[in-house]
């Protein structure tokens, strides 16, 4: 294999094989080609015309669509700062759990808030100024994920806890019924907990939104 | 060759990179190296086009559709995309230069006015 063609197989190592990148690595690779034969046209070496085309381009990172040159620190620090904000609001939601007796419940999500209160506050200890490339297009598919788990995961849960609570009575055909307001939240809240969930799907959708308000100028576009 | 531009010539002409680029198309098609080789001729060797400033450029122009691309044959130097200008591309480089030719008579008018800062 040509050095040239090495190369750019290195340049673009990292990201995934869509046909808009083969594109993207077929254009680059030609241009790379096309200016190291022109530099031997000029009179330079082939390995100085090498290390020279490698010099003019070290990097895709500012080519890839939908990447960012962003404070990477200051967005994990903000992206912390929205999950400990609804981390607070998941303990608040377990509270009346409590009332109804789930007490492993509401020290999990008191467990899940100082955790992220910890992280939060660990995160604003690192150098706020370092800069990075990352990429929108792929948080906006991170949040599409993520609302899919969670989708997937309530609806497994809500068939499971209702199977189990009046499995039999669908399968013998008798009537549900509820005897009181008691009952009907003790019930209530085996739905309620796995419903809280939601508030992770939620965060993560504020994060390609904090990712804008973290980009820093590119200077060198 | 000539001196390289400073770096703060090198901002000003920036923000004219997507004319630039349709100037060079406007002459004919032509693909991203030859591009760079074209600017850095015309402009006597004074202004070199850096790489990933090229092909950001070419995608935004692309994406406005002033300009559209397309695979030459294949060759021993693989496929090389080459960069057609539209109608739409041709106005806005002819709106462009009015542009610049606005603002340069302005600034030229600003800081030449009397000559004294000539130096």
């Amino acid at each position: 294999m040509d050095e040239i063609r090495k190369y750019t197989d290195e340049l673009f190592a990292k990201q995934r094989q869509t046909a808009k990148i083969r594109d993207l690595k077929d254009e680059v690779y030609s241009n790379l080609l096309a200016k190291k034969q022109d530099l031997i046209d000029q009179g330079f070496s082939e390995p100085e015309a090498i290390a020279k085309t490698k010099d003019g381009f070290s990097s895709i990172d500012r080519i890839i669509e939908g990447n960012q040159l962003t404070y990477s620190n200051r967005f994990k620090a903000d992206c912390l700062q929205t999950l400990l904000l609804y981390g607070v609001i998941l303990w608040m939601l377990s509270i009346p759990t409590m009332v109804m007796g789930m007490m492993p419940f509401f020290f999990l999500t008191f467990v899940i808030m100082a955790g992220l209160g910890i992280s939060y506050l660990r995160s604003k200890q690192s150098n706020q100024d370092e800069i990075a490339f990352l990429n929108g297009n792929r948080l906006k598919t991170v949040r599409r994920t993520a609302w899919l788990i969670w989708g997937t995961f309530f609806a497994v849960c809500a068939a499971t806890i209702t199977a189990v609570m009046y499995g039999s009575n669908l399968w013998f055909g008798r009537p549900i019924s509820i005897a009181g307001p008691y009952e009907f939240a003790s019930i209530a809240v085996w739905y309620y907990m796995p419903a809280t969930t939601m508030l992770l799907p939620i965060a993560i959708s504020s994060f390609p939104k904090i990712l804008a308000e973290n980009e820093r100028d590119d200077k060198n576009e | 060759m000539a001196m390289p531009i400073d770096g703060i010539s090198s901002d000003l002409i920036r923000g004219h990179i997507d004319t630039i680029i349709l100037k060079v198309l406007h002459d004919g098609d032509n693909y991203g190296y030859e591009i760079i080789k074209s600017i850095s001729q015309k402009s006597n060797q004074e202004y070199e086009l850096k790489e990933p400033s090229l092909y950001t450029s070419l995608k935004r122009l692309e994406k406005e559709r002033l300009i559209y691309g397309y695979w030459g044959e294949e060759s021993q130097g693989g496929r090389r995309k080459y960069y057609h200008i539209t109608e739409a591309g041709e106005a806005e480089l002819h709106s462009a230069v009015a542009r610049w030719l606005t603002a340069q008579r302005i600034i030229n008018a600003i800081l030449l006015q009397g000559g004294e800062t000539n130096g």
